[in-house]
């Protein structure tokens, strides 16, 4: 099966909860275990995150996720046409991050790459940043609560 | 009785969290379904957090900033994250809770975390957050 869908919304903090909402009631057509469901949810969380604070740190503009369902597997991409980036191992590694004074944890990305399968950023100063993510949903589910 | 005097006092304006005047000196309150719901309030020398369903960066803003006027405010020993309603919880979270330990620690005070869920406790486990900040499964000491 292939199902493919892109949201766009405004950097607003609100949108946080639409867009991970969103992303899991779609990924639900691939029979997932709460378990995927929610590694997905704190992912997307994560990303969209990103790409409103740090992507736009100025005024509101347009977070794009693109999800592409191709039989067990889910592919994202969080996309900001924002500031970009130009150290993206820095900005990957853990406990780092680039605004203290907004007290985040700097987990962000070691969360995205615990979750899911396979993290790649594309980033560069002035041209935005795409985070892409896959994660592979198992099929051979156990019934929850055996 | 609580709830009329409250919307009389505070009609609901801007935000999820506002602050309402009552008997006790810090009592919060959250809007749900028209309702308002205490949540942050202090019992002896422990502020009590009752968390909302999501704690993501879109919360996690407020919530600091309630709790450590309520801390500079008055004197606390403990802050207590009450999990019973949150199912989400992502490193927003965990900034702000890791935030409220070293403003404790600096105290001489502590934190404490109750009542979450499994998904909650992966997070937890996963930010390595449990080595600073006392869980308790349960009941809180």
């Amino acid at each position: 099966m292939k199902n493919e869908m892109t949201l766009a919304f405004d950097s607003i903090s609100e949108n946080e909860g639409f867009a991970r909402v969103a992303v899991a009631a779609f990924v639900t057509q691939l029979d997932p275990t709460l378990e995927e469901v929610a590694d997905i949810r704190t992912a997307v969380s994560e990303a969209v995150t990103n790409a409103i604070i740090h992507g736009y740190p100025d005024g509101v503009h347009t977070v794009v996720v693109r999800a592409l369902l191709n039989d067990e597997t889910v592919e994202l991409w969080v996309t900001d046409e924002g500031v970009g980036m130009e150290d993206i191992k820095q900005a990957m590694e853990p406990l780092y991050t680039s605004r203290p004074e907004l007290e985040r944890s700097g987990m962000g990305f070691m969360f995205m790459e615990a979750f899911m399968d396979q993290v790649e950023v594309r980033s560069s100063p002035g041209a935005g940043t795409t985070v892409y993510m896959k994660k592979r949903i198992c099929k051979s589910h156990v019934q929850q609560g055996g | 009785m609580r709830l009329l005097l409250i919307q009389k006092k505070n009609p609901v304006s801007e935000g999820l969290f506002q602050e309402i005047s009552w008997d006790s000196p810090f009592l919060y309150g959250i809007i749900i379904g028209g309702a308002i719901v205490e949540w942050m309030e202090m019992k002896g020398s422990r502020l009590v957090v009752s968390l909302p369903a999501e704690l993501d960066h879109h919360y996690t803003e407020d919530i600091r900033t309630e709790i450590d006027r309520a801390v500079s405010n008055q004197p606390v020993d403990e802050v207590e994250f009450d999990f019973t309603r949150t199912i989400f919880m992502d490193s927003a979270g965990i900034g702000m809770l890791i935030g409220r330990y070293k403003i404790m620690r600096a105290l001489n005070g502590r934190i404490i975390l109750s009542h979450m869920n499994r998904q909650i406790q992966r997070i937890l486990s996963l930010s390595g957050i449990q080595r600073y900040i006392q869980l308790d499964g349960e009941e809180a000491v």
